[in-house]
């Protein structure tokens, strides 16, 4: 007797990571052994002691389990259930949280599926595996100045800055460039997430020689040998990185305000556009902690971790929508722009709701009404194995319900380490 | 933070910031206070807003016979409104300006206009007058500011910090910073004409620190593909400056350091920092199917791990034999 | 004079800026200037892009005082539309007030120019030579493209409902005295009651400013560059006449260092966009593109790729990306490329792409201007009509 379980209505390596979030799942017999009766099974953890660790709901709404018992037709019907990644446990390793299944009496395993509960993490705890993987695939995209690496670096230039930057777009366009840069390292290794320099807090981990480099005195950042970053290169320059901060790396964090200030900079109503204030601070400050490319918008991107940092930028604005609730973006608290470009009341094209967002629009061409960059690096959104969203053309909305809170389908892929929003 | 009660317990904790917030300000705000008591008061308040705060902050920086360190910390606090108003990126530039003021209050000017410019719709058109401000501050007494301005401008490939940075180089007592510092802000630039000085560097160097910079920036070079060569072959070289000359020739010349790097690691008289950036770069850059084949390097590779003491070398020879392993 | 002596990569800088100075007092001397303009003069032969932009910007602004020839308006023109130099961008805009009379054919650059230099205005003076810090004042690239507008006058009036735009909808983007120089631009042009009469055709209609079509079969004699060996983005070498023959080509020259998007890039970006329109006019298998590289010693087989993958760029037999392994010196002058060096690296380069013939002859040249994909396709198609 065998079972066989299909993750989100796909068979495929690629669709086996999941986080936080549910994921309509489906498990059906193969083999009966030629019964007619029902056969009752159990899902659970292989290993309860290491590594992700699923939790499963018999319907959507239906209460989080450690274990779920299902009753499978003899005719092979699959009968669907949800899985998600256990809040607080997330994978250390590829493939490292499996599904076992067991008939309900007995303890015969039926089958297994191995899965990862893949989580964006705080650079400073990662093991040194995790760090390694995410190194390798790092340099890889980058492949000494011609690898896909390029496309990032030209997208966030002074001349597509108003693209990004000083007005309300500025996160979900950021969210969409490092949701788009994962999704590249997850094609080169998909046991691979976008780890967070978590800013207002020490990170003696994250700036060693063996992860983000520690500068000499002349502020050439140093790796020790071996580390994937050694061969870093931008703008046909190969002479690595350049960043100077001006904090103790080991014992403070950077010039920023905290994360609590942060989630209060809504204000007593808690709206986006009070809160879209952080990109002064905690943001542009995180930035110019430190002399070097990282410290303009012109140059950041040259430095690695540009990416670490921004992705805390997203995970504090996830965060403040975890806590206030704001993943509705028919709700101006949650983004005020609600129109398209062009409407009454509407902002710059590229930071209204219904805008679709350069360069993954394609769009070019300066002046009015384009008003856009002569070029747009990159081509558009790239899919993913395990969502289905955003498009390819991904609009400025789309990047709000992340998680699914609103709508399942409107699953981004990715989580943070520190809170599930659907608690 | 994964349960209904860890939510409701960080919510408090939020309101908590809140009132201390609150309560800060109250402290700042009040003017019989010590200016130690209301600066420490601004660490509380994480960022002045509003209009009666940013009046109030504003009078505080301005006040020129007001604490410095007061004075600098409202700046700071005040940088979420600088980045949204050209009134007060206005005076921030006026106060980064100006050599009179105290320095702590200019490097906050610096700071906060620095983080400005990320506001872009806002600080673009402010921008000709903050590279005039930088220019000048390329010449102040004060070397941090000093460093800090050239460092900014060198980013952005200006004409007049390169031409000064040169004339430093030339003439050391024109300089504004160390030849080693000097170079590499130059190297910001691949179109300077700093070639054949990096190459002269290399030759007679001030510093170790300096000869590793010039060979590094070197890499942007091919007519140094031979010199790179000859300072990764000698064993005699610093070992920090062999391994930027590798990393150089991994750009410049993938095939041929191919080849260098199989070398090294065959060699029995190979340092392990070397032999941990030839492996690395074999692992990263090489021609994976011909490695698939090299039956006698991968024996050696897992040699190296097995019995080098060094924690890079055994690191990377895992990467690569796990790289192998994962495309058989 | 300096203008009778030679100039070349010895002469210093200081020379040439008393030249221009000597020209700006004597106007009938102007022509000097403007042999210093082509980019592959020996001027520029070992300078860096910063000492490049230097001379030309102080060239280009001294032609407001001794008068801009036409010889020197695609340089001009050039700088507006593509520059991200504000110093040379302010040469250009004030440069266009040395013209005998305005004319409306530079609006559209004008504006252009106004798009690209608002992230990277600057502080600059054309007062003297090599100022140094602290300025006792200055002006901007946006404030001498505004400043031309006003001059323009009537001749702009093509222009006023952007500036208008600009003025109210998008003043948020400029300082106060920028705006200011909005605001008399307008004016300026409002209240000029003469009447323009050359028409607001744009320029690209006049294929003299940009475009040349080759009579003659041999630009330059010498060197038959047929044998230059050639390597593809796959490591495939090839010599010149092996691949530039049998069919017409569409060449394109660049190279990945360059730090100008609105150059190299979008060069590279049109290729792969004129590529697709080759295949929907049913003209792939008749026409060859290619793309060719400035830094032939930097831009190995895997940068070339990667650069054009990245762009879109279609790459086959019939479509390639190339460096000179050999005999770029020659490639260079055969097609007397628009472009010099420091070394190795590309120190200051123009736009330009070739249209060749079944023979690997010129047939038709696009330089400086930006050139329109639909253009060069009907260049392209009468070309295979001839022959």
């Amino acid at each position: 007797m065998r079972t066989e379980i299909t993750i989100d209505g796909a068979d495929t390596a690629g669709a086996n990571y999941i986080t936080w979030a549910p994921v309509r799942s489906s498990i059906r017999l193969v083999e009966a052994n030629g019964g007619a009766d029902p056969v009752e099974v159990l899902l659970r953890n292989q290993n309860t002691a290491d590594g992700g660790q699923i939790v499963f709901r018999d319907v959507i709404s239906g209460a989080e389990q450690d274990t779920l018992q299902v009753s499978l037709r003899a005719d092979g019907t699959p009968a669907d259930f949800f899985v998600a990644g256990k809040p607080g446990h997330p994978s250390v390793e590829d493939k490292d949280a499996t599904i076992e299944v067991v008939k309900a009496t007995g303890q015969d395993v039926l089958s297994t599926k191995a899965l990862m509960v893949r989580i964006r993490k705080n650079a400073d705890n990662l093991t040194e595996e995790e760090r390694d993987r995410f190194l390798s695939a790092f340099a890889e995209l980058n492949n000494q100045g011609m690898g896909r690496f390029r496309d990032f670096r030209d997208i966030h230039r002074d001349n597509t800055s108003l693209e990004a930057h000083g007005r309300a777009g500025f996160l979900p366009w950021h969210r969409a460039y490092e949701l788009d840069l994962e999704r590249e390292l997850q094609r080169i290794d998909p046991s691979v997430a976008l780890p967070y320099w978590k800013f207002d807090e020490p990170a003696p981990n994250l700036f060693t020689r063996a992860f983000i480099g520690v500068p000499n005195n002349l502020g050439r950042v140093q790796f020790d040998p071996g580390n994937p970053l050694e061969f870093w290169a931008t703008d046909g320059v190969v002479a690595g990185i350049e960043r100077s901060p001006f904090f103790d790396t080991d014992t403070s964090p950077a010039f920023v305000i905290s994360e609590v200030d942060t989630l209060l900079l809504g204000g007593p109503q808690n709206l986006y556009a009070g809160f879209l204030d952080m990109e002064g601070d905690p943001h542009g400050f995180a930035h110019t902690s430190f002399g070097g490319s990282i410290s303009q918008i012109d140059t950041a991107a040259k430095d690695p971790l540009f990416f670490l940092l921004h992705a805390n930028v997203d995970r504090l604005w996830a965060k403040w929508q975890w806590l206030i609730g704001r993943f509705d973006s028919a709700d101006p608290a949650t983004y005020p722009f609600l129109g398209g470009a062009g409407e009454a009341g509407a902002t710059r094209v590229g930071h209204n709701l219904k805008d679709t967002m350069w360069p993954w629009n394609q769009v070019t061409g300066s002046g009015p009404p384009n008003d856009r960059p002569t070029t747009a690096p990159g081509g558009n959104f790239p899919a993913s194995p395990t969502v289905g969203a955003p498009s390819l053309e991904p609009k400025v909305g789309d990047m709000i319900d992340y998680q699914g809170v609103i709508g399942l389908k409107n699953r981004l892929g990715f989580d943070y380490d520190d809170f599930s929003p659907l608690q | 933070m994964n349960t209904p009660e860890d939510r409701r317990r960080y919510a408090e904790r939020i309101e908590r910031a809140a009132e201390e917030q609150r309560q800060g300000y109250r402290v700042f705000s009040d003017r019989s206070r010590p200016a130690e008591e209301r600066r420490t008061a601004l660490h509380r308040v994480a960022a002045l807003r509003g209009e009666d705060e940013v009046t109030e902050a504003v009078e505080v920086i301005l006040n020129r016979e007001g604490d410095p360190a007061l004075r600098a910390s409202a700046l700071r606090t005040l940088g979420i409104e600088v980045g949204k108003r050209q009134d007060l990126i206005d005076m921030a530039i006026g106060l980064l300006r100006n050599s009179t003021e105290p320095a702590v209050v200019r490097q906050a000017a610096l700071r906060v206009l620095q983080q400005s410019s990320f506001r872009a719709a806002t600080f673009n058109p402010k921008l000709p007058e903050y590279l005039d401000a930088l220019r000048t501050v390329i010449e102040d007494p004060d070397a941090s500011l000093r460093e800090q301005a050239l460092e900014i401008l060198a980013q952005r490939k200006d004409e007049y910090c390169q031409r000064r940075l040169l004339e430093g180089l030339k003439d050391p007592s024109q300089a504004l910073v160390s030849p080693g510092k000097a170079v590499q802000l130059l190297g910001y630039d691949v179109h300077a004409e700093h070639y054949p000085l990096l190459r002269d560097i290399v030759q007679n160097p001030p510093s170790p620190e300096a000869k590793e910079e010039a060979v590094r920036l070197l890499a942007s070079d091919p007519n140094s593909k031979e010199l790179l060569t000859r300072i990764v072959e000698n064993k005699e070289e610093y070992r920090r400056v062999r391994n930027a000359s590798a990393a150089a020739l991994q750009s410049l010349a993938p095939a041929e350091f191919e080849e260098q790097a199989k070398q090294i690691v065959y060699d029995p008289e190979e340092y392990d920092e070397l032999r941990a950036t030839a492996i690395n770069a074999l692992t990263l850059f090489a021609d994976q199917e011909a490695l698939d084949q090299d039956a006698e390097l991968t024996g050696r590779v897992e040699q190296l791990r097995e019995e080098s003491p060094s924690k890079e070398v055994e690191r990377t020879a895992d990467r690569f034999l796990r790289k192998q392993r994962r495309r058989r | 004079m300096l203008a009778d002596q030679a100039i070349d990569k010895h002469t210093p800088e200081g020379s040439i800026a008393e030249l221009v100075d000597a020209v700006k007092q004597s106007p009938e001397h102007r022509d000097a200037l403007v042999r210093l303009l082509p980019e592959r003069i020996s001027l520029y032969e070992g300078r860096s892009a910063n000492a490049t932009v230097r001379m030309r910007g102080y060239i280009l602004a001294a032609f407001e005082q001794a008068g801009l020839p036409q010889a020197a308006l695609p340089y001009v023109l050039e700088e507006l539309e593509s520059g991200r130099d504000a110093y040379l961008t302010a040469g250009a805009a004030r440069a266009l007030r040395g013209l005998d009379t305005p004319t409306s054919r530079v609006v559209p650059f004008l504006l252009k120019a106004v798009e690209n230099i608002r992230y990277v205005d600057d502080a600059l003076t054309f007062e003297c030579y090599k100022p140094r810090w602290p300025l006792p004042n200055y002006t901007t690239a946006l404030t001498e493209i505004f400043r031309t507008f006003g001059w323009l006058g009537a001749h702009a009036k093509s222009a006023l409902p952007d500036l208008e735009t600009l003025r109210e909808e998008r003043h948020e983007e400029f300082s106060r005295p920028v705006r200011a120089e909005i605001g008399n631009a307008i004016d300026c042009i409002g209240s000029d009651e003469k009447a323009a009469h050359d028409c607001c055709s744009a320029v690209h209609a006049n294929p003299s400013l940009g475009v040349h079509k080759h009579l003659q079969k041999k630009l330059s004699k010498g060197v038959s560059i047929s044998d230059i060996e050639l390597e593809d983005q796959e490591g495939n070498t090839l010599a010149f006449g092996t691949f530039f023959s049998r069919k017409p080509s569409i060449v394109a020259f660049f190279y990945t260092r360059c730090d100008n998007p609105n150059k190299c890039s979008l060069t590279v970006t049109k290729l792969a966009r004129l590529q697709k329109a080759i295949v929907e006019e049913q003209l792939a298998g008749v026409l060859r593109t290619a793309a060719i590289t400035y830094d032939p010693e930097y831009d190995l087989p895997p940068r070339l790729k990667a650069y054009g993958e990245n762009r879109g760029v279609t790459l086959s037999d019939d479509n390639r990306m190339f460096r000179a392994r050999t005999g770029f010196r020659e490639l260079q002058e055969h097609f007397r490329l628009g472009v010099n060096f420091t070394g190795t690296i590309v120190n200051r380069h123009r736009i330009e792409l070739l249209i060749l013939d079944a023979q690997g002859e010129i047939a038709v040249t696009f330089t400086r201007l930006q050139w329109d994909i639909q253009e060069v396709l009907e260049q392209a198609k009468a070309l295979l009509k001839r022959t």
